[in-house]
């Protein structure tokens, strides 16, 4: 009777010797992958409904993608079909953008966090992408199909992050900016309490607020060498990557929440250093400076917390659709995965939906709003000619969890289909 | 003074509830129970009516019956708590109170198969009963009326929520996902490696193989634990409790390994044995009564006790056998077991067979796997649709978890109950991740194939079935409790909200009056 027992722990010990051996097959694996990557079909995708994000959907629509791009768009009985193009019927299926998540974790390794100085404008995480990795396998089935993949909120300046597509490749082939955003966290996570400066907002404000001077002096002697104004000053790693962000061609996207933090990040990021700020958490009772949000244009990313016990009504409220009452034009959802599992960034938009917001705003939340506030909305967010082919077919709308992902093609191929594939979410 | 004033009342209610349930057999097997019949006689209502309660008629709505058809612009009379007609022609008797529901959608109350720190003081401890915590003015019932739970099953421990302790029985405030370690994330490596029998070489780093036996680890008693129902009746304690012990719950693990599984075996032969003496003596009474009724060979409470004591008194090795044991074994309640992987769940469903007792599956990761094994036991699962384990590496189709289950499930006919991926009421503001969020974890059984009948049944008749209570709980049938939702919409879609909750037939929520959750009208 006691050999199944013995069974069993052997077969433990052969997983974990396997598990040693799998781990190179695993990098052949990913090599294999891009063997196909030159291929970029000629689609003509036939759906029933089309919800582009930048305008009315169309019924009954065709997409033709070539070379990765969305070459044209509109009714069926308007696009011509030209020969060589596969035809992929989804007519009684919906296609939207590939949604984009503003503020994840999961784009490779999780070590994310280096403890040891305050602020570390020095580091940068695309050097650690994984493409295709097991997390977003599973979000490519939740139509996630561009993640902004950051450092993590452990100090008040946690590094550079890229912005790139969920899809496989090599990171080259998937990372569409590097240096995508810099990411700075206020309160909460970052505050320390070792006694150092910065166990509080007065000493974390301090912190961010010197390191951001020294940056936009060091990125001033830098133009105004160019400008051929001033001697070439000496090079420098640690602020080097601040260049595109005090030129406003990056944003900060900010882990902040609560409004008197927001309140500071308004004051110091935007008011002060001029950058292009994104809030992105935003979370508790943060919605209540929404206004002055809303007069400065700063888009916000709430999550991926998505409601607020208001204590004194002992009501639920709606995070997302109080800002939306206060005017912020730019608004959409985050997960912070794994926090909120990185498929599940539709639903992030379905419940600010239940707590009140429209569905139409929720489907832009989702797409082409993360797209601008990440500035990278001349690429992907919306299904328009000349962006990338980032599209989702759905059963339904997505905001639905009854309807599930049927396919997903990213810069026009196709990574993910029920047909073939197990349905992964 | 006012606390003995609590514990007789409350002391009365399970008394009476305990006569109630005695009268009626309460063989739980599938397949023997399906549909009751409707218990008040026709003719017995008119004369019932005059000197019983009010009547409430709830008019003009499109009734989800659950068990039944679906009755469109639909009423629905209750008294006393109970529903006492239903139909398209059913006339309101003058008098009656009238809750116009036109356009609106009636379901069943919701029953939470997994349910904590709701309607008691502080967590309820396993010795204690949980008539004796119950607090009928708890805050959180009121979020968890508002999408629909109206009962549920409350497991009482010392540990709360998912697994934590709580300090001073303070409702805790948790904030689900941002724990460090969500078991969503569990690494592969962890699981593989996790083995507490394997070692490392401290030289090398290989693991060492280890020698037979593993471990000595001392034969452990199966430590059931403890499941009790209530009901949400706000503001009313009287009809709050269901009924205590309503499973024989052994601890995850604790019929894994052959030791275990010996001492199982042995036990239950030694209850039925005890079962088989007590039934023996009843026989003999009554052929000395000579003539007497059919009896008692199916009662819960009395039989079980006393069937209990003849097994102490008849006992070999002097220990009691546990009088839940004999419940199980009479199928009066069923076996509740945690079984994730294949190995698990196709043990657990051998034993059921064998040993002939209701199995219920709680998680049931990999049961996709073995629909076969699962279905042949009649076993039934609680599963949480959202809930993910990744397989193993090299091993993806044949472990880890499978979005599809709830569809498997259904064409195997395998019954299923949704649970949340939490059993609490998180207000901490992550949307759609606790208990709140049950008719929405039974849309995503909807995406996992399931079909919507069976994902609404998952949340309201199949978890009635698993306590044992769908004589009165978990569809809208005459005869059966007036626990009824009215919504503004399908019961699974995400938009839905309740806008009245009426649970024994008095109005325990209204969304427009308790405002708990936002409160707006759609365009």
């Amino acid at each position: 009777m006691i050999f199944p027992s013995s069974a069993f722990a052997f077969g433990r010990i052969f997983f974990a010797v396997a598990f040693f051996f799998c781990l190179p097959l695993g990098l052949h694996a990913q090599e294999t992958d891009d063997s196909d990557k030159n291929q970029k079909p000629k689609l003509a995708i036939h759906v029933g409904k089309i919800l582009t994000s930048a305008g009315e959907p169309i019924a009954n629509g065709t997409i033709l993608v070539s070379d990765g791009k969305i070459e044209d768009i509109g009714p069926r009985s308007e696009i011509k079909v030209p020969e060589g193009y596969q035809e992929i019927d989804h007519s009684d299926h919906f296609a939207m953008p590939g949604l984009i998540d503003a503020h994840s974790h999961v784009g490779g390794s999780r070590d994310l966090n280096e403890m040891v100085y305050q602020t570390n404008p020095e580091l940068r995480n695309w050097d650690q992408v994984i493409p295709h990795n097991n997390q977003l396998k599973v979000a490519i089935a939740g139509g996630v199909t561009t993640i902004c993949y950051i450092p993590g909120s452990g100090t008040n300046m946690g590094g550079f992050g890229a912005l790139m597509k969920t899809g496989p490749g090599q990171p080259e082939d998937v990372i569409i900016r590097a240096p995508g955003v810099l990411k700075i966290a206020q309160a909460g996570n970052p505050e320390r309490r070792t006694g150092e400066t910065g166990s509080g907002r007065m000493g974390m404000n301090y912190v961010i607020r010197q390191q951001l001077r020294e940056g936009q002096m060091y990125v001033r002697q830098w133009d105004a060498f160019q400008a051929g104004e001033a001697p070439e000053p000496e090079f420098n790693l640690r602020l080097e990557y601040f260049k595109p962000l005090f030129h406003r061609e990056i944003p900060v996207v900010v882990h902040t929440q609560q409004y008197q933090v927001i309140q500071s990040t308004v004051r110091i990021l935007h008011d002060e250093m001029n950058l292009k700020v994104v809030i992105d958490h935003g979370t508790f009772d943060a919605y209540k400076i929404g206004k002055e949000l809303a007069k400065r244009d700063i888009p916000v990313m709430a999550g991926p917390r998505g409601f607020l016990l208001d204590r004194d009504k002992g009501q639920v409220v709606g995070i997302v659709n109080e800002y939306e009452k206060r005017g912020i034009k730019v608004l959409g959802v985050n997960t912070d995965a794994p926090v909120i599992p990185q498929e599940e960034l539709f639903f992030q938009a379905s419940m600010a939906v239940r707590y009140g917001w429209s569905e139409e705003r929720a489907i832009k939340g989702l797409t082409i709003q993360p797209a601008k506030a990440l500035m990278i909305d001349d690429r992907v967010g919306s299904l328009e000619k000349g962006k990338d082919a980032d599209i989702v077919i759905t059963t339904g709308s997505i905001l639905d969890p009854r309807n599930h992902v049927t396919e997903v093609f990213i810069d026009g191929r196709s990574v993910y289909d029920t047909k073939v594939d197990r349905q992964r979410f | 003074m006012i606390s003995t004033g609590l514990l007789v009342i409350v002391m009365s209610c399970v008394a009476s509830m305990v006569t109630a349930q005695d009268d009626g057999s309460r063989n739980r097997r599938r397949g023997s129970e399906p549909q009751r019949e409707a218990k008040p006689e026709k003719s017995e209502t008119p004369s019932k009516k005059e000197q019983a309660g009010p009547i409430t008629a709830v008019v003009g709505g499109d009734i989800h019956t659950v068990t039944g058809s679906m009755i469109r612009g639909g009423t629905l009379l209750m008294q006393d708590g109970k529903i006492i007609e239903l139909g398209n022609d059913v006339d309101v008797p003058e008098g009656a109170t009238i809750i116009d529901a036109a356009g609106k959608v009636i379901t069943p109350g919701f029953v939470a198969i997994n349910m904590s720190g709701l309607g008691v003081r502080s967590a309820p401890q396993k010795q204690d009963k949980l008539g004796d915590a119950l607090d009928p003015f708890d805050r959180n019932m009121k979020f968890a009326l508002g999408v629909g739970i109206t009962s549920g099953c409350v497991e009482l421990s010392s540990r709360g929520g998912r697994g934590r302790r709580r300090r001073n029985g303070e409702p805790e405030e948790r904030f689900l996902g941002l724990d460090p370690n969500p078991e969503e994330y569990v690494t592969e490596a962890l699981l593989d490696y996790g083995d507490e029998d394997t070692s490392l070489c401290p030289c090398c780093g290989l693991p060492v193989l280890p020698t037979e036996p593993i471990t000595s680890r001392p034969p452990s008693q199966p430590q059931p634990r403890k499941f009790s129902a209530i009901k949400l009746s706000f503001g009313n304690l009287d009809s709050m409790l269901l009924e205590e012990n309503v499973f024989y719950s052994p601890n995850p693990g604790s019929l894994t390994g052959a030791l275990n599984r010996h001492n199982w075996r042995r036990e239950v032969l030694k209850a039925k044995k005890a079962i088989q003496a007590e039934a023996d003596k009843a026989k003999a009474a009554n052929a000395a009564k000579s003539g007497g009724k059919e009896t008692t060979a199916s009662k819960s409470g009395s039989s079980s006790s006393s069937a209990s004591k003849s097994a102490s008194s008849s006992s070999r090795g002097g220990s009691r056998v546990n009088p839940e044991l004999l419940r199980l074994l009479k199928h009066e309640i069923a076996l509740r077991i945690s079984a994730e992987t294949v190995d698990e769940i196709k043990d657990m469903a051998e034993l059921a067979s064998e040993l002939d007792y209701d199995l219920i599956i709680e998680g049931g990761t990999e049961a996709w796997l073995v629909v076969d094994d699962v279905s042949q036991s009649e076993a039934q699962i609680i599963y949480t649709p959202r809930r993910r384990r990744s397989a193993r590496r090299g091993a993806e189709e044949t472990s880890g978890s499978h979005v599809g289950s709830p569809g498997i499930f259904q064409k195997s006919g395998i019954p299923f109950a949704v649970s949340a991926l939490s059993s609490s009421i998180s207000l901490g503001g992550l949307a759609g991740r606790d208990l709140s969020s049950l008719p929405l974890e039974a849309a995503f059984a909807v995406r996992g194939g399931a079909d919507e009948k069976t994902s609404l049944a998952a949340i309201t008749i199949t978890p009635a079935r698993m306590l044992g209570l769908d004589d009165r709980i978990g569809s809208i049938e005459v005869g059966k409790d007036a626990d009824i939702l009215i919504m503004n919409g399908p019961p699974l879609d995400y938009r839905t909200y309740v806008e009245q909750a009426i649970v024994d037939g008095k109005v325990c929520y209204d969304r427009a009056k308790d405002r708990v959750y936002p409160v707006f009208d759609r365009e």
